[in-house]
């Protein structure tokens, strides 16, 4: 080799390594800028469907207080005019007109109940199983469907955000079990664990499918069961749902402490 | 730019083989590169509407040079140029930028199948070397020593590196639609 070229080609090697060792450290940081985006759009993602759920649970309250100060005024109005009006001439009047009491009363203690599971703050100042207990109550009472509440914790420790979410995934779930499942008996549990709380609602309805069990958790188009994933994701809680034809459907929910 | 490597390559063989040097096409086509680069990194890179506009008007600019530099100041038959070392600092501060650009917004996609990864690799690898050699080939022409083999193995290996890496972005741009950055 010439030795005047020995300086240039040491620094030719240098250049080329510079180069190389250049684009590795580009690939590292461009690596780095990647994970800090990625944890940015998380928040971010993080952040939007907490003040999507916020602003639903603002609207339910809304609707909840419209029911109670409104409707629910207007229909003890027309109870109280029914109890002002003069004697009945004759017997069926005094029927119809008890009949209609009876209804008008069913009416205002639908719309409380309704009022009342709708507005967050009553889960909040109530807590958790007692709202589920009234909602069960309720459904035991429209006799379409038995369910139990089983094992059901005295008390349990949880954030107030953490409780509306919990009982908003109920009631989306009762809701598909009543609207879906063919079911006669709904077993809902509590159970709290060291590490987690375990929520769970098992039916004894017609089930699915694998296929369709499949295709419901992943591309499923319906709000109701895109909701309760929504809010899984945003408490943390790992969402899980078995189902075999004829054999019923199983939901659980793990929510770590 | 494919087009252009395509003819300029041709070209450069074809005067080779018929004249014995291929300076003129080489000089030529430094012109169409400095305004094809310009043209590239005025989409590529995210930056002011001004500072966009600053890199085409310096590639037109290096372009008249690499013009004016071959008819009356070099000739057309002289190598190294200075508008090939013009044109090797260019596009390695513009991709130097592109890297960095790319850094500053991060997109999902993972790297290696980013195009412009690609692109700016391959530029970046390709004219820092081609500075390096330009200068080198200065220096010997001015001593009486011959132009070592390694040089030429040098440049044979940038350019495959280069080509190797615009044939990646070319297949990586056709198989997505690319971004350009918007003008701030």
């Amino acid at each position: 080799m010439n030795p005047d070229s020995t300086i240039p080609l040491i620094a030719g090697t240098a250049l080329v390594s510079v180069l190389t060792v250049f684009i590795i450290l580009f690939v590292i940081l461009y690596k780095k800028a990647q994970l800090r985006f990625e944890l940015e759009r998380q928040q971010f993602e993080q952040a939007l469907l907490e003040s999507e759920v916020e602003i639903r649970e603002q609207t339910l309250a809304d609707i909840a207080r419209e029911l109670h100060d409104n409707i629910g005024q207007i229909a003890s109005l027309a109870k109280i005019q029914l109890n002002m009006l003069p004697p009945p001439a004759s017997d069926e009047e005094v029927e119809k007109i008890a009949e209609s009491k009876q209804l008008l009363q069913h009416l205002i203690t639908e719309i409380r109940g309704l009022s009342n599971s709708l507005n967050y703050e009553n889960v909040q100042s109530m807590g958790l199983i007692a709202m589920m207990e009234k909602d069960i109550n309720r459904i035991n009472k429209s006799g379409f469907v038995k369910v139990t509440f089983h094992p059901k914790p005295t008390a349990l420790s949880l954030d107030s955000k953490i409780s509306i979410f919990l009982y908003r995934m109920f009631q989306e779930t009762i809701n598909n079990i009543l609207k879906h499942s063919e079911a006669n008996q709904v077993v809902i549990g509590i159970e709290e664990k060291a590490q987690e709380i375990v929520f769970s609602i098992e039916d004894n309805g017609v089930g699915m499918p694998k296929e369709k069990l499949q295709k419901l958790l992943h591309d499923s188009t319906g709000n109701g069961l895109k909701n309760i994933k929504h809010r899984c994701k945003i408490i943390g809680a790992s969402f899980n749902m078995e189902s075999r034809p004829n054999m019923g459907t199983f939901i659980s929910i793990n929510l770590p402490t | 730019m494919i087009t252009l490597i395509f003819i300029s390559e041709l070209t450069g063989k074809f005067l080779q083989a018929r004249v014995d040097t291929n300076s003129p096409a080489y000089h030529v086509s430094l012109f169409i590169q400095h305004i094809c680069f310009g043209l590239l990194f005025y989409y590529l890179i995210p930056l002011t509407n001004k500072l966009r506009a600053f890199i085409l008007i310096l590639g037109f600019t290096l372009a008249l040079t690499a013009i004016l530099t071959g008819l009356f100041y070099q000739g057309l038959f002289t190598f190294p140029s200075i508008s090939a070392s013009l044109l090797s600092v260019f596009v390695s501060v513009c991709s130097i930028y592109l890297f960095y650009s790319m850094i500053k917004s991060p997109v999902n996609t993972p790297l290696l199948k980013q195009a412009w990864f690609w692109f700016a690799s391959g530029s970046l690898f390709f004219y820092s070397i081609t500075f390096f050699v330009l200068g080198y080939f200065k220096l010997l022409l001015e001593s009486p020593s011959p132009v070592p083999d390694w040089c030429y193995d040098l440049l044979h290996f940038a350019n495959f590196v280069l080509y190797g890496c615009y044939l990646t972005t070319i297949i990586l741009a056709a198989k997505s639609k690319l971004p350009t950055h918007e003008p701030r």
